[in-house]
């Protein structure tokens, strides 16, 4: 750079690299869906019931209560008698995430029980700014399928998500 | 008379010799699950075996006892793991902090480092007492734009001129 009585001035390269957090999705901010919809045994986030049905267990109480969660997500699902139930949740952000914050890791925990009561759960990342958690589960009959979860995001500190 | 005599003993004979088999105890009967319904699972004996899908067999007595066992620990379970996911998380989230601080850092020591040998060159080139000049000779120009009148204006200049003029040697 030139300056007056042809001094001249040093120019630098310099990279500047935002300093970056991490956080989790507000459990409020995941909405979820259920392919074979709510009912009082199934349920995603608040919507649905934590019913176990009365014909399996008569003498336990009908209606549960999950722990609450500010940050999770979170499935039900329980079957009465006969062939079970089986089904394929998902929970993504919404809106999805902004301003240069992305997908990180996530965790999800399982208890299952009755059979062949299973929970699959996979992440499909390919778009960072809206991880979806796709869970396939299997309440048996008579048996149950819960779990609960968490979506990890990183991005740039101090700006929204 | 002799006859049923002989008829007669023969009975208890028979009695004593060969006592009637007594029925063979049942095996307990085994239910799918698949095929219970709320009825037939009231109906059925505590000790009847249900064969759930995966090829376990259980006591109704024992399915009970187990699921209400179960219900009363999935709650927790969840709980607990949960929490144990936040502090993972919360350690996670403080070692990342601190890696990121601890890079900045060391690239900060870099720059540094880089300024302080480009300072060296610039007093190397110009003079040990650069800095000094280049301030003094900024602030001459800076007063130079504010004078109004143009004799004064030049000399000013001529002065940050000499300033930054590097020393013969």
């Amino acid at each position: 750079v030139g300056g007056c009585h042809g001094s001249a001035s040093t120019t630098w390269d310099a990279t500047f690299t935002p300093l970056n957090d991490e956080a989790l999705i507000p459990w409020q901010r995941i909405p979820c869906s259920i392919s074979i919809g709510f009912g009082v045994s199934d349920s995603c986030q608040t919507m649905g019931g934590h019913n176990f049905p009365f014909e399996c267990n008569p003498a336990g109480p009908p209606f549960l209560t999950l722990p609450s969660s500010s940050i999770d997500y979170q499935g039900w699902h329980a079957s009465g008698w006969g062939g079970g139930s089986s089904g394929y949740d998902q929970f993504w952000p919404s809106p999805s995430l902004k301003n240069d914050w992305v997908f990180d890791s996530w965790y999800i925990y399982w208890d299952n029980f009755g059979g062949g009561s299973y929970v699959n759960a996979s992440m499909n990342s390919s778009n960072p700014a809206t991880p979806v958690v796709g869970v396939d589960w299997h309440a048996d009959a008579c048996g149950l399928a819960a779990y609960d979860g968490s979506i990890y995001i990183n991005g740039p500190s101090g700006v929204p998500y | 008379m002799r006859l049923s005599a002989i008829i007669g003993i023969s009975t208890i004979a028979l009695v004593w010799c060969c006592p009637v088999a007594a029925p063979a105890q049942e095996s307990p009967s085994v239910v799918s699950a698949k095929t219970l319904t709320r009825e037939k699972f009231e109906a059925l004996a505590p000790d009847a075996l249900i064969e759930l899908s995966n090829g376990e067999r259980i006591t109704k007595r024992d399915f009970l006892a187990q699921t209400t066992k179960a219900l009363e620990e999935v709650p927790k379970k969840l709980q607990e793991n949960r929490l144990r996911a936040q502090a993972e998380f919360a350690q996670r989230r403080k070692k990342f902090l601190d890696d990121q601080d601890a890079a900045l850092a060391e690239a900060n020591k870099k720059v540094e480092a880089e300024v302080n040998r480009l300072v060296a060159a610039d007093n190397a080139a110009h003079g040990s007492d650069w800095a000094t000049r280049k301030k003094q000779a900024a602030e001459l120009l800076d007063k130079a734009k504010k004078t109004l009148l143009p004799s004064e204006q030049l000399q000013l200049e001529k002065q940050a001129a000499d300033l930054l003029t590097p020393p013969v040697k």
